[in-house]
């Protein structure tokens, strides 16, 4: 099941894969989320559901990225619009996501604007809410997840 | 077999939506004999043939009637990227697959569409290479190997399924691209995903009923031998994948696969030889073992996948005709190899386009020594040529037995820069350890030219001409015996016909999009037709990318899969 409302979201993977991420630990690097059901499920089954979770300056953003996020966090779906990599590069000095498989870049002050090809279209981003210390899902995906349909 | 005599009838669709009677259509059901010594009017797999030559007997179609082949009729599939299936051609009744494995039977005559099947694929699948390179017959079934990694037999006439049976988990990475291999009564397939921390195998399915007989790792387990050649788990997730359809030797019942690179790709996180990674294998149809293999090089950390089933050639060494398999290798060089019994012994090889890296061969074994400045690590960035894509890549080369010259579509002045990063396995994710910040092509300087079709004397192991092109040439080849070569596989969109001989271009027709499709030929009712598929997309199209990112070509090539078939006016 794709990310529902008032999921909250935990560590994807490591030790402490299925815990809620806090919000102190949302510092540098994008965070690896899935979301978890209010009834314990974490719904890793697909790349799909796979987020990463990030903190960057408000005054940074602009404003479609403002609409999902929440204060300085915003999360991304993991998965490339191009052929559905994982997305799990980082460029920090020009806060690009990056994509191993065939070095596309997004842009995560501009709503995962393509920087660079040949993904044809941004990363979709999912609304969230900080809600004391965690984080909540607050609606749907921003556009569709993956690539487009041959 | 008995010759089923099926009608369209049974397409209620198709009947309603044309409101007219309905053709009959005979199919001839595909036996043991027919695949051993196919019909010169049919193109029955993937490369007409068990010795993968891509040649056809037909010669109507030839060097003086070539001037007035026209495109009789065309089939748009509605699907982008990469279309790379050859039609196969059963007596007036033809096969294409598509990416996202639609497959469509058509009348190869008139283009009158038959039946299709479309595969109902998982939304989360990742496709590294969105394509299918075409379809396996045998009685009265036709098999496709699919992107979420089931083989499928349907009902030849109808389009029904009969059977399908799931090889590999495709949430761990695994995925298959490729035309299934039958012979012996046995549906061979081999897996994809070497990207993502797979143990590659070959598996061989009962054709009728579709229960897996055997399965053969192409990375040895515990206790095998080989397995000395992998440190701790890497055997695990090392990768070696199987992605294109292998030859075969009905008088040894032998079956020789060409294997991928290993994971990730550098070589130094996988320290040791690797075998069988970058190989060729010699599998026993009956049984799977492996009787025999030749490591084309070892360790690899190019990225430079074996994957093209070797052509079964017999050629001259020394006044001595050797049973040969020949490779135009993805590291840059041709190989000449021998089929000794169930081994594989090596014979000689030489670069057919500028490589680097090798510093020499052993001329006993052909095992290459390594300039170690031309290799990257994790760490370690490299420049080295031919770049990742090879001297060739996936596209298949030809070979005709009347000039006795193979055809490799080639990439030369094309060079990679990579530099290889931690890496870390996680199930069902990329696990190259590339980093993409830094890896980029780079042309030779005053490079004129990329692609090439290169003509190989095997007998004299030299190369008698080559024609260029100014960027890069992804065609598979099909030679003919009306003495003529086709081939697409340049961003202009054309698909060309030249004289097999010379070398000399003899026709050319423009297309909708890139052909990166191999090409077939056959006969209906005294007429020959030459088809191909036109729809660019995969690694074509990200080569073409890498060269507009370096100024080299300003063009974009326009996707859509269309069918084109040709005949003389």
């Amino acid at each position: 099941m794709k990310p529902q409302v008032d999921d909250v979201l935990v560590h994807a993977f490591g030790e402490r894969a299925g815990v809620p991420i806090v919000a102190g630990e949302v510092v540098g690097a994008p965070l690896n989320a899935f979301p978890k059901a209010p009834d314990g499920v974490v719904r890793d089954g697909s790349l799909h559901n796979q987020l990463l979770l990030l903190r960057l300056e408000e005054e940074a953003m602009t404003a479609k990225t403002q609409r999902y996020a929440s204060g300085p966090f915003v999360a991304y779906s993991a998965s490339c619009t191009h052929t559905g990599c994982e997305v799990s590069g980082w460029l920090p000095e020009e806060k690009n996501l990056v994509c191993p498989c065939h070095g596309s870049r997004f842009d995560i002050a501009d709503a995962a604007r393509v920087a660079l090809g040949p993904a044809p279209k941004p990363l979709a981003m999912l609304p969230i809410e900080r809600t004391g210390e965690l984080f909540r899902v607050t609606g749907t995906f921003s556009r569709r997840v993956g690539p487009e349909p041959l | 077999m008995q010759r089923t005599r099926l009608s369209l009838l049974a397409s209620a669709a198709f009947v309603a939506s044309l409101g007219a009677v309905a053709n009959a259509v005979d199919y001839n059901p595909v036996t043991d004999a027919r695949l051993v010594s196919p019909e010169p009017h049919n193109w029955l797999m993937y490369r007409g043939t068990y010795d993968s030559h891509g040649y056809s007997p037909l010669s109507q179609i030839n060097t003086e009637t070539v001037a007035n082949l026209k495109p009789l009729w065309m089939f748009s599939t509605g699907l982008r990227e990469g279309h790379q299936a050859p039609p196969v051609v059963n007596d007036g009744v033809m096969f294409i697959t598509t990416p996202n494995n639609h497959l469509i039977a058509l009348d190869a005559r008139t283009g009158e569409q038959i039946w299709k099947y479309v595969r109902d694929l998982p939304e989360d699948q990742v496709q590294m290479h969105p394509t299918n390179r075409g379809v396996g017959l045998y009685g009265n079934l036709v098999y496709m190997a699919t992107v979420d990694c089931f083989v499928i037999a349907l009902d030849a006439a109808t389009g029904e399924l009969v059977w399908e049976q799931e090889i590999e988990d495709y949430s761990a990475g695994y995925y298959m691209t490729l035309a299934p291999l039958v012979a012996d009564g046995k549906v061979m397939v081999g897996v994809s995903g070497g990207e993502w921390g797979i143990r590659g195998f070959v598996a061989a399915l009962d054709a009728e009923k579709g229960d897996e007989l055997w399965r053969t790792f192409t990375i040895p387990g515990p206790g095998e031998p080989g397995h000395e050649t992998w440190q701790g788990d890497t055997w695990k997730t090392g990768g070696v994948p199987v992605w294109l359809t292998g030859s075969y030797d009905p008088e040894t019942n032998l079956s020789y696969w060409g294997t991928g690179n290993g994971g990730p790709w550098m070589g130094d996180a996988r320290p040791g030889d690797n075998l069988y990674a970058t190989s060729l294998l010699a599998i026993d149809v009956e049984t799977g073992d492996l009787t025999g293999y030749h490591q084309y090089h070892w360790n690899d950390s190019w990225d430079w996948d074996e994957v093209s089933a070797p052509l079964l050639i017999d050629f001259l060494r020394d006044e001595r005709t050797v049973p040969g398999l020949v490779h135009p290798g993805r590291n840059g060089y041709l190989w000449f190899l021998e089929r000794d019994g169930s081994d594989i012994g090596f014979v000689d090889a030489q670069p057919y386009v500028k490589q680097d890296v090798f510093t020499s061969l052993d001329p006993d074994t052909g095992r290459p020594t390594y300039d170690d400045a031309k290799k990257p690590g994790i760490g370690k960035g490299v420049t080295f040529c031919p770049s990742l894509w090879g001297g060739k890549d996936w596209p298949p080369a030809a070979f005709s037995p009347r000039t006795r010259l193979l055809y490799i579509p080639a990439n030369d002045n094309v060079c990679s820069h990579m530099e290889g990063i931690e890496v870390e396995y996680r199930r069902g994710r990329e696990f190259m350890g590339s980093n993409p910040e830094v890896a980029t092509l780079v042309v030779a300087e005053g490079a004129e030219t990329i692609g090439e079709l290169q003509a190989w004397d095997v007998d004299a192991a030299e190369q008698k001409w080559s024609v260029k092109f100014e960027n890069h040439n992804w065609g598979p080849v099909l030679a003919t015996a009306g003495d003529l070569v086709f081939m697409g596989g340049t961003g202009d969109r054309y698909f060309r016909a030249f004289d097999a001989n010379s070398g000399d271009l003899l026709w050319q027709q423009r297309t909708n999009s890139g052909i990166t499709g191999v090409p077939s030929t056959y006969m209906v009712d005294g007429k020959q037709y030459v088809a191909v598929l036109s729809g660019w997309g995969v690694d074509a199209e990200r080569e073409q990318a890498a060269l507009q990112a370096l100024g080299r070509t300003s063009v974009t090539v326009p996707q859509g899969g269309v069918l084109w078939v040709f005949g003389l006016e």
